[in-house]
């Protein structure tokens, strides 16, 4: 479904990524784990557009992608839900996730959609008419992923969304991901809860100033020393 | 006496309002100070007076096609001088393409339409009726009345049109709003299309009802927008409003009961006055850095 080859890109002359190679299958969950400024949010930037790549190619569904605009990627299905959640707290609820399904033009679908998302999170749905701004940190992340679902897509990239939760919303977003995942999404999950992204992902790659340092089967990854060693402070 | 100078007052309050929403929403998006504003309301206004002294033209059909006019040439300036200089590392960069731009098309006008006072053909009846031994502008209430209704079909544009919800989004946070699938430089040249199309209108309203028209009001047109969206809160479409309304209706009052020569003084004494007060404008909000 995704496949990316020697992947390099950066800020500026400053070199962020050098030469990935990860690859999504149709279906699957992925976990993308490592330390802070190992190039996580990087990589997801460049292949969703906002950051322009300087070397590598990036094929999505056999179409190369790495020359196109942010907006022309996520029309293809790859939808992006941002680290810190970025939604619009000005806006209401209601528009985040209309705003969300921007460029579908089947508008019966789009209000099923919504009411589907109002089911799933019922908080979201009483607070539709209030700025999202007024959310929790718990409820704004339901709400990104919502307003990430309305495009309907494929793949689903997901930054950091246990990012400053509370103990428990960290295992309901969790749950939700891997509810996601069951409904035949496939989801490219970076995380810096290395435990719980390992423990839903079928597969992870680790990476570590810019290049891709393990892989492997998710459960493998748990299993190995070096994994426990240096991510889950144990051993 | 004091009604006929509010009445006017807030008439020439809406059009501020209108020549300052372009202004506002640019810099609500770009954080740009786009000095090319008010040069391209004038140019749009001068086209509307050739159209009407030179040819003839109907003044429905005139205002339609300078307002697209001026529209289109706003359009090209965002495309051409701002466009590729659009960073948030840079903003000085554009501010100085912005001045450039406005004194390229401030020279253009000058050399078409010359930098005397043209005077500026009546394009709505000016007759005064009597209604109840009551004096009623038609002219000012028509004027009022196409300004506001203006304003609010671009409000409700903007909260009901995919567009412009799109544009909404994209004034709080360019990169997610792109991950929407919303595209970027189609939104903002349609700010800069419809900011243009609005300024426009303004002009050919303000010149209507002074019956004039001159370079210098291009200027005086960027000031306006300028000290209008500072008052009312920049960025936000209540605070071109406020703002607008403000300045119109200050301008009259002290213009009639002092002196029409303290009016630019005391207008922009009260804008520090504001300022000082509330460095956010009257209706600005404090705005939050992202994190």
């Amino acid at each position: 479904m995704l496949t990316i080859k020697s992947l390099e890109s950066g800020y500026g002359k400053i070199k962020a990524l050098f030469g990935i190679d990860l690859e999504i299958k149709s279906g699957e969950i992925v976990a993308l784990i490592g330390a802070n400024g190992a190039g996580k949010t990087t990589f997801l930037k460049t292949v969703s557009g906002l950051i322009q790549a300087s070397k590598g190619t990036i094929t999505f569904e056999g179409k190369r992608v790495e020359n196109l605009r942010p907006e022309q990627i996520v029309n293809l299905g790859i939808s992006h839900i941002p680290e810190g959640r970025m939604i619009f707290t000005q806006r209401s609820v209601e528009t985040n996730l209309e705003i969300g399904a921007f460029g579908r033009k089947d508008k019966k679908e789009i209000g099923q959609d919504m009411e589907k998302y109002y089911e799933m999170f019922p908080i979201l749905g009483d607070r539709k008419k209030q700025k999202a701004g007024t959310l929790s940190g718990g409820e704004q992340q339901m709400l990104a992923i919502a307003r990430g679902l309305m495009k309907r897509p494929k793949l689903l990239f997901l930054d950091e969304p246990s990012m400053g939760l509370a103990p428990v919303l960290v295992n309901q977003i969790f749950k939700i991901i891997k509810d996601l995942h069951k409904t035949g999404l496939s989801v490219l999950l970076v995380e810096q809860n290395v435990k719980k992204a390992l423990k839903i992902t079928q597969r992870a790659y680790v990476i570590e100033l810019g290049r891709i340092v393990h892989q492997g089967k998710s459960s493998d990854l748990l299993d190995s020393d070096e994994i426990r060693k240096s991510y889950l402070g144990e051993i | 006496m004091f009604f006929d100078v509010l009445l006017i007052g807030i008439m020439v309050g809406a059009i501020y309002t209108l020549v300052t929403i372009g202004y506002s929403m640019v810099y609500s998006i770009l954080k740009l100070m786009n000095f090319a504003h008010g040069d391209v309301y004038i140019f749009g206004t001068f086209i509307c007076y050739t159209l009407l002294e030179k040819y003839n033209i109907h003044p429905l059909l005139a205002i339609l096609v300078a307002a697209t006019l001026g529209g289109i040439l706003a359009s090209i300036v965002e495309i051409v001088a701002y466009r590729r200089l659009r960073s948030e590392q840079h903003r000085m960069i554009s501010m100085i393409t912005a001045l450039g731009a406005a004194y390229v098309i401030q020279n253009s006008n000058e050399l078409q339409w010359g930098n005397q006072v043209l005077s500026f053909p009546p394009i709505l009846n000016a007759q005064t009726l009597h209604i109840f031994g009551l004096a009623v502008p038609v002219t000012q209430i028509l004027i009022l009345i196409i300004a506001v209704g203006l304003i609010v079909l671009f409000t409700l544009f903007l909260k009901y049109h995919p567009y412009g919800k799109a544009i909404l989004c994209v004034s709080e946070d360019i990169p997610t709003a792109s991950l929407m699938g919303i595209p970027i430089n189609k939104t903002i040249t349609m700010v800069y299309f419809i900011g243009g199309m609005l300024g426009v209108v303004g002009g050919i309203l303000y010149s209507t009802s002074y019956s004039a028209v001159s370079l210098a009001m291009g200027f005086r047109g960027t000031i306006i927008a300028f000290t209008a969206a500072v008052i009312g809160g920049i960025g936000s479409l209540g605070g071109a409003l406020v703002g607008g309304m403000f300045l119109g209706i200050c301008e009259n009052f002290i213009g009639v009961y002092v002196s029409s020569s303290y009016r630019d003084p005391i207008t922009f004494l009260l804008l520090i006055i504001i300022l000082l007060v509330k460095p956010t404008g009257i209706m600005g909000a404090v705005e939050q850095s992202k994190v």
